[in-house]
């Protein structure tokens, strides 16, 4: 909807976002348009019915939020006018290269290409710089507003000269966490996501270093930004049947590339490249996938494994989760205990093939450049964790350690391992 | 020295010096081709790589070839750190990783890195970046 000049769009959260029609023209190309067709929580819908919002509106609601923090620092003469579009922008392409399912598939090109992926950025991350530097459509947009695509991607990259608009981008607190966490609890419908977000907005600031802060009255607001964060990660992002189904469905995807020539081309980064690049990435989003999956359901040819797996998946017969640590910490765990776990149900003849494993550990409190800052009353600066007795007292890591196996498999694996602890 | 300190299983996270002393130390690993992948970004203290907190945290650090180490060592013998405390050692390194990853990766280009440091991190004296700027010149670093 177009008014004198500026686009507005109604977002759940926050009402009315607004763009300049300049803005709004990335977000008519069709790489952006593709967010719409890409859920924002990949297969949690399985679990939370609700969870249907896609990566468009959070990409979206990231850019209004940063609108918000980047319009005080212009006011308070942090930040320019040129510096603050040039965040909005990143801000608002900072999800563009999410594959189909989100982060369901990107399991099988972390398992599979664990050493061409292995610098920190996470596919989607590495995918978005690539569509920004490279895909034409999006490419000239940039340019036509008077950006730098390169320097979009520096800001992104975490390697852009100016280090305060860098630290928005990379801090504990920042402005992709900001919207997911309240826009994830809205459309899950659990009670844990919500933070005081005009509170945060309104005392968040840039220290001359650098350091993301906020003033001493903001204290409380950040610290159930935190615990939304530990609540949300074990209630939604790492609930252990929505976990189960996203590593099911990059064992299918794994299959499908074996069969279907498309996928098999895509199914590497070198692929993915080269459809960034003649912009054919548009066309790829979870519908693609969905309906990737019917056709082999209609194949006659097709292996009967992964007619069964895709039959099982769209049942919502996934696998069983026999093995289940799931634990917040202060220091962080190493054990060898899912690999002796899968030897075991190995040993006891259940199909390795059949066995998913996921061995995650997310850190909840930056290190001394992420974390936030507090200005107190007196003027000092300190780390939240001295500010606030609640966010030091919290735990640093959530450890998931999981192996689960295809139904079929459930009952003799659940007995093997009660053999074993016998 | 450097090599066990580094490598020991031992490394306390907790110590945050230690952990910026190790970024510095892997980020001119990187610089002299050891082939770990790390990235690094923008750190508000200097050279900051995700993925390196995240193997520290796990106490495992990807291999280094011996030469390498010999060239980081070689660099941190030129800026002084032989003579100096450890404090002294890493903010000198740092000052190091900073101009390096300036003149080399941040973007836009900054014309000139020297006054950039001394302009944006008061707590570092000109006189000390002016120095450490030569050594990596003459190192053909820069």
């Amino acid at each position: 909807m177009a008014v004198t000049g500026r686009f507005r769009v109604y977002d759940v959260l926050y009402g009315f976002i607004e763009l300049s029609k300049d803005e709004a023209r990335l977000i008519d190309t069709s790489v952006f348009q593709r967010l719409r067709r890409i859920k924002q929580l990949s297969l949690a819908n399985l679990v939370y019915p609700g969870a249907e919002h896609t990566r468009f509106a959070h990409s979206l609601g990231v850019y209004w939020l940063a609108s918000k923090v980047v319009s005080r620092l212009v006011e308070s003469g942090f930040v320019n006018e040129d510096e603050a579009a040039l965040f909005r922008i990143a801000a608002l392409l900072h999800d563009i290269g999410h594959l189909p399912y989100s982060h369901a598939i990107e399991f099988y090109y972390h398992s599979k290409f664990r050493e061409q992926i292995n610098d920190g950025f996470k596919l989607h991350e590495k995918l978005g710089h690539a569509m920004i530097l490279l895909c034409d459509e999006l490419r000239e947009v940039i340019v036509s507003l008077g950006y730098d695509p390169k320097e979009v991607v520096a800001l992104l990259t975490g390697t852009h000269r100016d280090i305060k608009l860098t630290s928005l981008i990379s801090s504990d607190l920042d402005v992709d966490r900001l919207d997911y966490l309240p826009r994830d609890a809205h459309h899950t419908g659990v009670a844990y996501g919500l933070i005081d977000r005009e509170r945060i907005l309104d005392t968040l600031t840039i220290l001359d270093d650098g350091r993301v802060a906020v003033d001493e009255k903001g204290v409380q607001a950040v610290e159930s930004f935190y615990v939304a964060r530990l609540h949300m990660y074990q209630a939604v992002y790492y609930h252990k049947t929505i976990s189960g189904y996203e590593l099911y469905l990059a064992k299918i995807y794994e299959e499908l590339a074996e069969y279907d020539p498309e996928i098999s081309f895509l199914a590497s980064p070198q692929g993915l490249e080269k459809a960034i690049k003649d912009s054919t990435i548009s066309l790829i989003d979870d519908y693609w996938l969905y309906s990737k999956m019917l056709q082999v359901l209609r194949d006659a040819n097709a292996p009967n494994r992964v007619k069964k797996r895709i039959q099982n998946f769209l049942s919502r017969r996934g696998p069983k989760a026999i093995y289940n640590v799931s634990l917040f910490t202060h220091n962080p765990r190493r054990t060898e205990d899912v690999k002796q776990v899968v030897d075991m149900l190995i040993d006891c003849n259940v199909d390795a093939d059949s066995i998913l494993v996921l061995e995650t550990t997310i850190k909840f409190l930056g290190t001394e450049d992420e974390i936030v800052y507090v200005r107190t009353r007196t003027g000092d600066i300190v780390p939240i964790t001295e500010a606030s007795q609640l966010i030091s007292s919290l735990p640093r890591y959530y450890h998931v350690e999981r192996v689960y196996v295809e139904r079929e498999y459930a009952d003799k694996a659940l007995k093997c391992i009660k053999k074993s602890n016998a | 020295m450097l090599r066990s300190l580094v490598i020991s299983k031992s490394i306390n996270i907790v110590n945050s010096l230690l952990e910026d002393f190790i970024h510095c130390v892997y980020y001119f690993v990187e610089v002299f081709g050891g082939g770990t992948g790390y990235k690094f970004r923008w750190g508000v203290r200097g050279p900051y790589s995700d993925v390196l907190h995240r193997d520290l945290v796990r106490g495992i650090l990807r291999k280094v070839k011996t030469d390498v180490w010999v060239r980081v060592e070689r660099l941190m013998k030129r800026l002084g750190c032989d003579n100096s405390s450890p404090q002294t050692c890493l903010y000198l390194l740092s000052i190091a990783a900073r101009l390096h990853m300036i003149a080399s990766t941040v973007y836009p280009p900054v014309d000139d890195p020297v006054e950039y440091i001394v302009a944006r991190f008061p707590g570092i004296k000109r006189e000390d970046v002016e120095r450490v700027w030569r050594v990596l010149v003459e190192e053909e670093l820069v």
